[in-house]
């Protein structure tokens, strides 16, 4: 797969990140209410609910930041395939004898330079994604935790129990399903090299 | 590969054709470039393609050093006219390209900044080249709706784009036209579908006829000279175009 298809398959991972993301936090808000019907009894699952949905914005954050480095990954690497292509003509023309060779060598050398600096920036954005990678598996880490005390709290909710239960399985389903989407991201990144 | 022809020369007055490539892809129309010369300067009209810049650039340095090349000539805005402008622009930064008013924000997306365009205005300008000064000739909507044709009144040489232009078979690659009734057929589909309007054709006729030329250049096929450049602007004239009909 070139770059750029895989640059496009790896938005396409964010983007279902971002979704789940959105899920979690409208899920967050529902459990904040159910709890407060709860009443006293289920003030711990409360704050949890709150904390998930400071998870879902943080994980939120987290994919737009990652979505503008992929952005600027796509660009520079765009514009490197162009300026490839530009090095490669440059080279055959300069093999059509002296003149060319010495006319379009100092074309080849810039077009040259301009490659290698466009490969110092895919390589220092790399660096950027990976940092915000690990972030992010950091913060779903968390986010699981959160999600098992969610279903611990839920066992005090009093009557409210079995409603508490039922968002709090929910919640652990959704956010595993968001670890399971940044590790595969984790993944996809290290395969395509960038 | 490429084949550099003089064509005309006075003193340091030149014009050379770069035509004809046999190893050219047939996916490719064959294209016609044409440098100007005044001693160390020159004007390349219609550079050409990227995927042919290779060949035209050696084919000039055949003949000529482009690093004496300081300006281009784009009469319109199609991609086997200019989509080789940010390769020349690799090459020397510097370059200008004259070209229609109508395409100076169009182009760049081959190349180049608001630094490398001289727009022509649509009565058309005077370019100079050394002592040269060329005239850009408006011929819009033939076929482009912003496009210019070059005249050269000292050497009484005229560029005239995709006017005259012939999808010539294989065993017909002669560089001047031989046979004008025989040549005249494989020019006449091309400029009846892709002339888009009588009155402009009419006016561009009128224009030309009126110029002292001995050669007319098109960007495809064979050169007319001598008789064959009044036969030609007698039989554009004649033709029917811009029916609005396929």
């Amino acid at each position: 797969m070139n770059e750029l298809k895989a640059i496009a398959e790896i938005n396409k991972e964010i983007k279902s990140i971002v979704y789940a993301a959105e899920n979690i936090s409208l899920t967050a808000t529902n459990a904040m209410l159910v709890a407060r019907q709860a009443g006293f009894n289920a003030v711990g699952f409360s704050v949890v609910a709150r904390e998930l949905r400071m998870f879902s914005e943080k994980m939120a954050m987290a994919m737009q930041e990652l979505s503008k480095l992929i952005y600027r990954q796509v660009l520079v690497t765009a514009n490197k395939r162009n300026r490839l292509r530009s090095v490669t003509t440059l080279t055959r023309t300069a093999s059509y004898g002296d003149l060319a060779q010495l006319r379009i060598a100092s074309a080849s050398a810039r077009s040259q330079a301009d490659v290698d600096e466009m490969e110092r920036l895919i390589a220092s954005t790399l660096r950027e994604l990976q940092v915000a990678m690990k972030r992010t598996a950091k913060q779903c880490a968390t986010g699981i935790v959160i999600a098992r005390s969610a279903a611990i709290e839920a066992a005090h909710g009093g009557a409210m129990t079995a409603v508490l239960r039922q968002i709090a399985q929910g919640v652990e389903g959704v956010v595993d399903t968001i670890a399971e989407r940044v590790g595969k991201l984790e993944v996809r990144l290290k395969e395509a090299g960038i | 590969m490429k084949k550099a022809t003089i064509i005309y020369q006075s003193g340091q007055h030149q014009w050379i054709a770069v035509a004809r490539d046999p190893e050219r892809p047939n996916y490719l129309i064959d294209t016609n470039e044409y440098l100007i010369t005044d001693g160390t300067t020159a004007l390349l009209t219609d550079p050409g393609g990227s995927e042919i810049f290779s060949m035209v650039f050696a084919a000039i340095c055949e003949a000529f050093d482009p690093a004496n090349i300081g300006v281009l000539f784009a009469s319109h805005q199609d991609p086997d006219i200019i989509s080789s402008l940010s390769l020349w622009l690799d090459f020397n930064p510097e370059l200008k390209c004259h070209l229609s008013r109508l395409w100076t924000t169009f182009v760049p997306h081959f190349g180049g900044t608001d630094e490398t365009f001289i727009t022509i205005p649509d009565q058309g300008s005077v370019i100079a080249v050394g002592k040269l000064k060329l005239r850009s000739v408006p011929a819009h909507y033939l076929h482009s709706s912003g496009n210019f044709h070059l005249y050269d009144e000292a050497a009484k040489l005229f560029f005239s784009g995709d006017i005259g232009a012939a999808m010539l078979p294989e065993d017909m690659n002669a560089l001047f036209v031989k046979d004008f009734d025989r040549h005249i057929r494989y020019a006449e589909g091309f400029h009846r579908r892709w002339m888009g309007s009588p009155e402009a054709k009419r006016l561009w006729c009128e224009r030309v006829a009126a110029m002292d030329i001995d050669m007319l250049c098109p960007q495809h096929g064979a050169i007319y000279q001598g008789k064959d450049v009044e036969r030609f602007i007698n039989w554009f004239s004649e033709l029917q175009v811009g029916s609005g009909l396929v």
